[in-house]
């Protein structure tokens, strides 16, 4: 089944092409499409509203300096957007990393108390619904159809890997798993995402 | 080991790199056997533009609607002509003049340290050169910035000459069999290659185009010789930053 979708690249790249001739309205019209798609990706790095939003402001800052750099046939505007928040909200922990061990410790503590369900909620680790994939871009749509073929283990260390840019000994405690297990996981995950994008494309 | 023949390997690695997970020395050899070969930067490339994917299918959440104006509050934008929700359905854009001065008006204050840097580089340029006859006529100037906005080459271009000037300011400089490549992005075209920076620190273009078609130019990190495709970069672009006239 197609999730609906709405191509909203075209006209993100044009309000980018404006933004790089210094036009504030694009910028205003950006923020409009994409800030609470921008600000989603923030807080489930962050965690923290606060921060998010100081996130979120930097990086419509740096949007606005930066909107020149876009270059259409490398990736969608809305991976470009993305990339940019999540760079920027890892930053942001990496900023304040004593407050990130803090949150290393609750995500443990979770694993170990919260009900399934709960959990998976809070770590958002499933796969995304049609809702997440309502103006995403074609590939984003390609690569959310083939996680949720990997098994629930490798689809959240995978996605914790790059939303928290874990290494793979910050997994194993995340996760309370040995890290060889960590690494077949993703060694495993990967694998299977291979074979099935190279199916979709 | 030549990854070329090891497909499964190199895919391997590629995607442990684009999720980040691959780490030290593992992931600097990578780098640099990228750095020197088109398949290898084009499964890197591949894999980082699939796993990114994975930032874009985030559930939604609204910011507080503040949020907008502390954006236009830090980019020194006037309060009164920004929308007073960033929700509202109906956007009314400002006059054409307005924008221009919006504009001036934000590249004066964002633009601040940067500017001031190139006038005293300017007024360096001018006294340096005032006792020989062949001043210069310099009304554009550019200040090159990383992405921390740190500035790292300073432009002027020599409207008598037409020679663009580019100067490293920083100490620093590409690895082993790379090279820095100077672009002029024109609005609407492909960004124009202008030249390879070598070894030496200072960088002299003469320019064909009149500057005014170059509103902006960049540095990108390539491999030796200057990127293969020539409508574009094609490594990271390291330094970038507008072309400002001082003769306003």
């Amino acid at each position: 089944m197609q999730t609906p979708t709405q191509d909203l690249s075209p006209e993100l790249v044009r309000l980018l092409e404006r933004i790089a001739l210094n036009d504030p309205a694009a910028l205003e019209q950006l923020y409009q499409r994409t800030s609470s798609k921008l600000f989603g990706l923030a807080l489930r790095i962050l965690e923290k509203q606060e921060w998010a939003e100081d996130v979120l402001q930097e990086s419509f800052v740096n949007i606005w300096r930066h909107a020149g750099d876009y270059r259409a046939g490398l990736a969608s505007p809305m991976t470009w957007l993305s990339v940019i928040v999540r760079n920027r909200s890892l930053d942001y922990l990496r900023r304040h990393a004593a407050e990130r061990i803090h949150t290393a410790v609750d995500l443990e503590t979770l694993l170990e108390t919260a009900p399934e369900g709960e959990l998976a909620d809070h770590l958002k680790l499933d796969a995304p619904g049609p809702a997440e994939l309502v103006s995403a871009s074609q590939d984003a749509q390609a690569l959310a159809r083939c996680m949720k073929t990997l098994e629930n283990r490798q689809r959240q260390a995978i996605s914790l890997a790059y939303l928290k840019d874990y290494s793979h000994t910050e997994l194993s405690a995340t996760l309370g798993v040995p890290l060889g297990t960590v690494k077949s996981w993703i060694r495993r995950g990967l694998d299977k995402l291979r074979t099935c994008l190279e199916g979709v494309a | 080991m030549n990854l070329h023949r090891h497909r499964e390997l190199l895919d391997k690695l590629a995607a442990e790199y684009a999720l980040g997970t691959l780490r030290g020395g593992a992931r600097r050899r990578l780098e640099t056997l990228a750095a020197n070969d088109a398949t290898i930067r084009r499964r890197l490339q591949f894999w980082q533009h699939r796993i990114d994917g994975l930032a874009e299918v985030q559930t939604e959440h609204l910011p507080s609607p503040e949020l907008w104006q502390r954006i236009t509050r830090e980019l020194g934008w006037p309060a009164a002509q920004t929308a007073p929700s960033a929700h509202t359905a109906v956007h009314v854009q400002p006059a054409w003049p307005q924008r221009v001065w919006q504009a001036i008006g934000f590249w004066r204050l964002t633009a601040l340290s940067a500017t001031a840097i190139a006038v005293a580089a300017v007024m360096l340029t001018f006294r340096l050169t005032e006792t020989i006859r062949t001043t210069p006529v310099i009304h554009s100037v550019a200040v090159l910035s990383d992405k921390q906005s740190q500035p790292a080459m300073l432009v002027t271009f020599d409207e008598r000459t037409r020679t663009l000037t580019i100067k490293q300011m920083g100490q620093f400089a590409p690895g082993d069999n790379q090279t820095f490549e100077l672009w002029g992005l024109p609005s609407g075209a492909n960004p124009k290659s202008l030249g390879v920076l070598g070894r030496d620190r200072v960088l002299r273009v003469h320019l064909a185009e009149a500057i005014n078609q170059l509103p902006a130019l960049a540095i990108s990190l390539e491999p030796q010789g200057g990127s293969p495709n020539p409508n574009g970069p094609s490594g990271p672009v390291m330094f970038s930053g507008p072309i400002l006239n001082t003769a306003l």
